[in-house]
């Protein structure tokens, strides 16, 4: 059961989330959309599974690297 | 002669006309297509007014002819600009990266390889068009992709096609999407192209942040001082922006100032666009060669992003390199989209921004190190 | 031509060189001045502590 942390690429603002906690996701679902440099930023699932935890919430401000998902691999 | 005097449309030469047409279309590329409107829609109505028959505002004591002495001549305008610029980015991502500076140094290739191919059409070899050594380097500048630097270097050196260098290189900012893919997939391969870069970077301390505009000016100054004014103003308004305690001055450098000089520069420069000096075959071969700018500039940033992919172990992705050329943040962007669509995880818009603010440095740098070595060479 | 090469040359070594001292500069600033935790994340909560 391994775990994907999904890491904020640029520092921004979350403008929508499109996913919640403890649903499935697959990889490639998109996750969240971050605004960097006027920019969207379409964040992405890197593996399928179940969504552990979210450290976001649409308009949030955050920085680069932070955490944004927490993704648990489905086996 | 009565008539001519009263009535424009007898003194109307279809050289004017075509002007007018010609300034229509920056307009039209403003408003409709949205191209770059700050500056197309004040230069576009700069040309139509500087080419309606005996308005008399490129005259001596008309606007523009005031304006041009007073801020154009005098280098005020791009240097106001560059306050405002100064103050508007965020070297972090640079200050994050330093290594991204090299990148930036490359890309600036594009100035002096234009230089090279525009010498060469002209008095250097082919003599197929009136550049002289000077206006070869005009036209180079051009690579840097960075307007007030276009301005600044194209009037130091009295270029006669400074008013075509200067459209064009703002012109040319706006294509930024468009020039730069091509070239980036043609000599990136899929592999490089896929390759993620680390979210974290290591974090850098405000004093770092205060100190690095006043040291890039000493360090700047003192090797190309010919670049001291644009590297000064430039960080003089990053200095506004990161000492946290001018916030208004700050604010009045990125909006007001910036926005007042942007509207007076622009109609300045459309003014310098009447039919004697714009309509010439050379005109056709400047932008013939903004694009060869930013060609040459995209594709050196690229071949050391290839380098620094090798020796870093393929830990950084070429692609960055590509935003070494300074238009900020256009470029950055372009990375990030071409990045994204080889691998949909692999988001590079920190890594090229780092690259690309160390490109508005190296412009800087590059129009200084022009200035200097003219004397040498011309 | 000899001349634009030796300008084109001469031109990027500048710009190298200078870029080289700037690196230097803003490595030295890095490791000198390195952030202490908060100070680096927030430095308006670093001046109320």
């Amino acid at each position: 059961m391994a775990e994907h942390v999904v890491e904020a690429p640029a520092p921004g603002k979350i403008l929508r989330v499109h996913v919640e906690e403890g649903k499935p996701v697959a990889a490639g679902d998109r996750l969240c959309v971050l605004e960097a440099l006027k920019m969207e930023l379409p964040m992405v699932a890197p593996v399928g599974g179940t969504v552990k935890a979210l450290h976001m919430s649409p308009g949030q401000t955050v920085e680069a690297g932070d955490p944004l998902a927490v993704i648990e691999a489905s086996p | 002669m009565l008539e001519g005097e009263l009535l424009g449309v007898f003194a109307l030469t279809w050289q004017a006309a075509v002007m007018l047409g010609l300034g229509g279309l920056l307009i039209y590329l403003g408003i409709a297509k949205e191209v770059e409107p700050v500056l197309l829609v004040p230069i576009g109505t700069g040309v139509i007014l500087a080419n309606v028959p005996l308005g008399g505002l490129t005259e001596p004591g008309g606007l523009f002819a005031v304006l041009r002495a007073a801020g154009i001549d005098t280098e005020l305008f791009p240097l106001l600009i560059f306050i405002g610029v100064g103050a508007m980015i965020d070297f972090g991502s640079l200050l994050e990266r330093p290594y991204t500076v090299f990148l930036g140094a490359a890309a600036q290739f594009g100035i002096f390889g234009t230089f090279f191919l525009a010498y060469f059409l002209g008095d250097g070899g082919l003599r197929l068009f009136d550049f002289s050594f000077t206006d070869a380097i005009s036209i180079g500048i051009i690579g840097s992709a960075d307007g007030p630097t276009s301005i600044y270097v194209a009037t130091m050196l009295g270029s006669k096609y400074t008013p075509a260098i200067v459209v064009a290189a703002y012109s040319y900012m706006a294509l930024v999407p468009i020039i730069q893919p091509p070239i980036m997939r043609a000599l990136t391969t899929e592999a490089e192209r896929r390759l993620a870069m680390p979210t974290r970077a290591q974090r850098v301390s405000r004093r770092t942040r205060v100190l690095f505009p006043i040291l890039s000016i000493l360090v700047v100054g003192l090797i190309a001082p010919k670049a001291t004014p644009l590297i000064g103003t430039l960080m003089f308004g990053n200095l506004l922006r990161e000492s946290g305690v001018v916030e208004r001055l700050s604010r009045a450098a990125q909006n007001e100032m910036a926005n007042i000089v942007t509207i007076l520069l622009g109609l300045t420069v459309g003014g310098m666009m009447t039919a004697r000096d714009f309509l010439r075959p050379e005109t056709i071969m400047i932008y013939v060669m903004g694009v060869v700018a930013f060609a040459l500039g995209t594709a050196a940033g690229l071949m050391l992003g290839k380098v620094m992919y090798l020796a870093s172990g393929r830990r950084i992705n070429p692609l960055i390199g590509a935003a070494g050329i300074s238009a900020f943040p256009m470029c950055a962007r372009v990375v990030q989209r071409v990045g994204l669509e080889a691998n949909p995880h692999n988001h590079l818009l920190m890594h090229a921004a780092g690259a690309n603010t160390a490109g508005q440095i190296a412009s800087v740098v590059a129009g200084g190190a022009a200035l200097v070595l003219v004397p040498f060479f011309a | 031509m000899l001349k634009a090469t030796w300008f084109v040359l001469a031109g990027m070594a500048i710009v190298f060189a200078t870029l080289s001292l700037l690196v230097l500069v803003m490595t030295a600033l890095n490791r000198w001045l390195r952030p202490t935790p908060e100070a680096g994340a927030h430095p308006t909560r670093a001046r109320d502590a």
